[in-house]
């Protein structure tokens, strides 16, 4: 599990260009990828109206029961419906991925933005703060933070946030930089207009590029690290359903209730190789190179 | 003596399912210690023209008839292994961007004893002629540049470790790919003595490759002028520059500035575009923007003829050229 | 390399690492409930003011929070990592112990990994967008993508129904004791941690092998003759090299921090279960030094990257005249 911070050069928008979506889709791994995240996303909403079992009712005579048609995806050691325990847990994911890299994003986009354009000390000192945080591996850093803040899937997305935020702010300073010392930017200066005004004008669609390609492989560092967490017994406490929790209390049913363990580890490869596509189709979408 | 030939050389480039034609027909011959300059604008095949002799053409590109002959030994005929052992020994090339063109990880001596070591050439023999190599370029304290990474050496003193590396083996051919381009002036005429000096001295075969005409004159004593893949023109330096046969030969040649105009007009360009090779037009491929073009360029494509010391693939003679008026059109 | 480059890069690996002390401090002091109750559980209930006032105080918590910082700053200069409350045993011992198991983990999960995805990388990247880059590409991501716990989980289970065997704590043997007996201990959890690493070592090497490949100094070395063999290797693989040799090494240090889940599976006395105990039992001295000495150890394995990065390109290995 490692922290990627990619940097795409800041594109300048041209006109005559199909849209951000149509680009993204047509980018052959990106439609892969927005399937699959689409059908979880899909999958998460249906949990949420119940439509099929109750992911907590137990059943005392159906444990461990395999695939059938009254559990599509088989039962656990209380008899729980692996289909919408899984589905159950795939809301939980998404919620503490989205939670967490939503304040990553906003946080550090914004500490970013105003750092790279105001200079001096604000981006001394918060230069020397993404260097401290950065010093730690990511899984570590997350470890240590859900120890002091305690378990819950909040408290889990609270971790996840601060360690993503410094990546954030590294990937929203860079293009700053840049479009600051553009030509334009200047002349906007020379012109009289306010800096208010060419931030929002000037510097943000062009920070917008690569903070979105990392938000896509910032959520799923997220899923993983919510479902290593939930594994080791850190994260989503049960009787929640939480997709690593699940893979945890699998362990002494497999390979004999090999259905236990497959779905939701199933779920979590699909939404982690999705979100990937998604990266590498919005990079290519966005790679100026590439149109 | 021909050293070497190329015979109705086609190569072509495979591009989304179809074979693009980039060298349709060339033939050229180079004697032993001529230069000949090979001229013309990017896309026009003079490079693919180069690669396929030295057997280095990019992924999908591949040669699909011709012969390229060096002292009588057909290249293309060659199986890749054989064909290797022929590059540094038998061809040899010297590059664009001499910053480029060296590892940046190995120092000088080790990357010139490589191609001795490619050869079969080892031990205390290939350190001796890898300095020799270094000293016959004209650097001073040979065996310090040998243990010189490139970082540490100039763009001039680059270039001459490529040229010291290209000559090591004794090569009969050598290419060279606009070797001035990236250096300053000085420097440029300081490596175009060099090379002239190194083909006297063994007799070397070389393919000058060039869109500089100023280069052109200074060095070769033949041109051979690519457009569209083909030769337009081919002749001696003097000739061409004297009487150009081709339109577009003569179109170029007006393009270059010259210190001795007076009056200061536009410079003349010409119009249009060089054509898609996706999209050959049926006649002669300069026939759209030729200011001289008669009715049957458009239909047919003319083959070379010799005319007024030049060979020429253009069915106009320069006698009918002056009924037609200028062969520029005027920038807009 | 210049000696005052060097030292700069010291200086502000200090710095770094007194950051990484306050960050450490401060997270960790922040924990909910105190460390007295967390130690005598139900028993602090029963506790009068005047004992607890006794046991803060033998615990340095009555002084001010900067006074407990510098206390236990300075413990560290001298190698004090404090006492688990658990066991009344020093950290540093825990740590001497646990350690040697996490680094033999993860020089073995390199070992394995590096060669694999560096070879995979290369076949990749022979062929841009051809089958067996594809397919290694996929391969790839899926590495990245199946968690550990759930490579490490079905392993034991396989391990349990072929071999009858099962991971326990108090069967670990360590390398001193058989070496034969350690490796077969080893071996599974190493493969486990070496999916992803190669999957990461694969990616990075495709793409640095592409860019090299794509180099003049490539065409220069094939205009020469010199085999195709010797074109990849020492060519292209040793221009990359540069950024695979990077990757590797941050790689390494994230591993010192993540054997966490594997240990944890295979039940081996490492840092990540010393640290994951230390969690579950609120052991926070424990907590509290594990995170230190693998920030720490993260901070130096990256200094050392840079290095080593500076010393393998000429470039930048000395600055001096042009000859």
């Amino acid at each position: 599990m490692t922290r990627a911070a990619t940097l795409v050069a800041p594109a300048p928008r041209t006109a005559g260009q199909p849209s951000l979506p149509r680009r993204i889709v047509a980018d052959r791994n990106g439609l892969i990828g927005v399937v699959l995240v689409g059908l979880l996303v899909v999958v998460a909403v249906v949990s949420l109206v119940h439509l099929g079992q109750d992911p907590l009712a137990q059943n005392r005579t159906g444990q461990l029961a395999g695939p059938s048609g009254a559990h599509w995806l088989g039962t656990d050691q209380f008899g729980r419906d692996i289909a919408a325990r899984v589905a159950a847990g795939v809301f939980a994911s998404l919620r503490v991925a989205l939670v967490s890299v939503g304040m990553a994003t906003i946080v550090g986009g914004l500490l970013g933005v105003l750092s790279g354009f105001a200079g001096g000390v604000l981006d001394a000192v918060v230069g020397r703060c993404t260097d401290v945080l950065f010093a730690f591996p990511a899984t570590l850093l997350a470890l240590a933070l859900v120890a002091a803040l305690g378990h819950g899937w909040f408290n889990t997305a609270i971790a996840i946030a601060v360690v993503y935020t410094p990546i954030f702010v590294r990937v929203a300073r860079g293009p700053v930089l840049t479009v600051r010392e553009s030509e334009y930017v200047k002349a906007g200066r020379v012109l009289g207009f306010s800096r208010s005004r060419l931030l929002f004008r000037h510097v943000l669609p062009n920070v917008g590029a690569p903070i979105a390609v990392q938000v896509a492989l910032a959520l799923s560092w997220a899923i993983l690290t919510e479902a290593g967490l939930s594994f080791l017994g850190l994260g989503t406490q049960p009787p929640s359903p939480s997709l690593g929790l699940m893979v945890s209390d699998a362990r002494n049913f497999f390979p004999d209730a090999w259905w236990t363990l497959l779905f939701p580890a199933l779920a979590v490869v699909v939404a982690v190789v999705g979100l990937n596509m998604v990266g590498d189709g919005l990079r290519n979408a966005l790679d100026p190179r590439r149109s | 003596m021909t050293v070497l030939r190329i015979e109705d050389l086609h190569t072509v480039v495979r591009s989304r399912g179809r074979d693009l034609p980039v060298v349709r027909g060339v033939s050229l011959d180079v004697d032993a210690g001529e230069i000949v300059g090979l001229v013309g604008e990017s896309g026009s095949g003079k490079s693919f023209t180069a690669l396929s002799v030295l057997g280095l053409l990019p992924e999908g590109a591949r040669v699909t008839s011709g012969r390229i002959l060096v002292d009588g030994e057909d290249l293309v005929a060659l199986r890749e292994r054989d064909r290797r052992t022929r590059r540094g020994s038998t061809v040899a090339m010297i590059y664009q961007d001499p910053m480029t063109a060296l590892n940046p990880l190995m120092t000088v001596g080790a990357q010139i004893a490589e191609g001795l070591r490619a050869h079969g050439i080892r031990g205390p023999e290939a350190k001796r002629r890898t300095l020799a190599a270094i000293e016959e370029v004209g650097l001073p304290k040979p065996d310090r540049i040998a243990r010189s990474y490139p970082h540490r050496l100039s763009g001039g003193q680059r270039q001459r470790v490529v040229i010291a590396s290209a000559l090591a083996l004794r090569p009969r051919v050598l290419i060279a790919d606009e070797p001035t381009t990236a250096l300053d002036v000085t420097i440029q005429q300081q490596i175009l003595a060099l090379v002239d000096e190194l083909r006297t001295e063994h007799d070397l075969a070389v393919l000058w490759i060039t869109h500089d005409l100023g280069v052109v004159a200074r060095i070769a004593a033949r041109v051979a002028v690519m457009y569209a893949g083909r030769v337009a023109e081919q002749a001696g330096t003097r000739e061409l520059f004297a009487a150009p046969q081709h339109p577009y030969s003569a179109a170029l040649l007006a393009s270059i500035p010259s210190p001795t105009d007076t009056e200061r007009g536009p410079l003349p360009q010409i119009g249009g575009a060089p054509p898609d090779l996706a999209a050959l037009p049926a006649g002669c491929p300069f026939e759209p923007r030729c200011a001289y073009r008669e009715d049957r360029c458009a239909t047919g494509e003319p083959e070379p003829v010799h005319r007024g010391g030049s060979d020429t693939a253009c069915f106009v003679p320069r006698e009918r050229w002056g009924v037609r008026g200028d062969a520029m059109e005027e920038p807009a | 390399m210049s000696l005052r480059y060097l030292l700069g890069r010291v200086a502000g690996m200090l710095g770094t690492l007194v950051g990484v002390a306050v960050v450490v401090f401060v997270v960790l002091r922040a924990l909910p409930g105190d460390t007295i109750t967390a130690k005598l559980g139900t028993q602090a209930a029963t506790l009068t003011a005047d004992q607890r006032a006794a046991l803060r105080h033998f615990y340095g918590l009555d002084s001010s929070p900067v006074t407990q910082f510098f206390r236990w700053f300075g413990g560290l200069l001298h190698g004090d990592l404090g006492v688990s409350m658990d066991t009344g045993v020093p950290v540093t011992h825990l740590i001497g112990d646990a350690l040697p198991v996490t680094l033999e983990l993860a020089v073995l999960a390199m070992v394995i990994a590096v060669p694999v995805g560096v070879l995979f990388g290369m076949l990749a990247a022979s062929r841009p967008g051809a089958v067996r880059d594809l397919s290694v590409q996929g391969v790839g991501l899926l590495g990245l993508a199946v968690p550990e716990f759930v490579v490490a989980t079905v392993t034991v289970a396989w391990l349990a129904s072929a071999f009858a065997y099962t991971p326990s704590a108090g069967t670990y043997v360590s390398i001193g004791d058989s070496f034969g007996g350690n490796l077969r201990q080893m071996l599974y959890p190493a493969l486990v941690l070496a999916i992803g690493l190669a999957a990461t070592v694969m990616r990075t090497t495709r793409s640095a092998y592409l860019e090299a490949a794509g180099s003049d100094f490539v065409r220069t070395a094939r205009g020469k003759g010199v085999t195709e063999a010797r074109v990849r290797f020492r060519h292209i693989l040793h221009n990359a090299g540069i950024p695979i040799v990077t990757m590797v090494g941050i790689q390494f240090g994230y591993l010192l921090g993540g054997t966490l889940v594997v240990e944890q599976v295979f039940a081996l006395p490492g840092l990540g279960r010393l640290l994951l105990d230390g969690i579950l039992h609120q052991d926070y001295a424990i907590v509290q030094g594990v995170t230190l000495l693998v920030a720490a150890a993260f901070v130096v394995v990256n200094f050392g990257v840079d290095v080593v990065y500076r010393l393998l390109d000429p470039r930048t290995r000395s600055e001096g005249r042009r000859a």
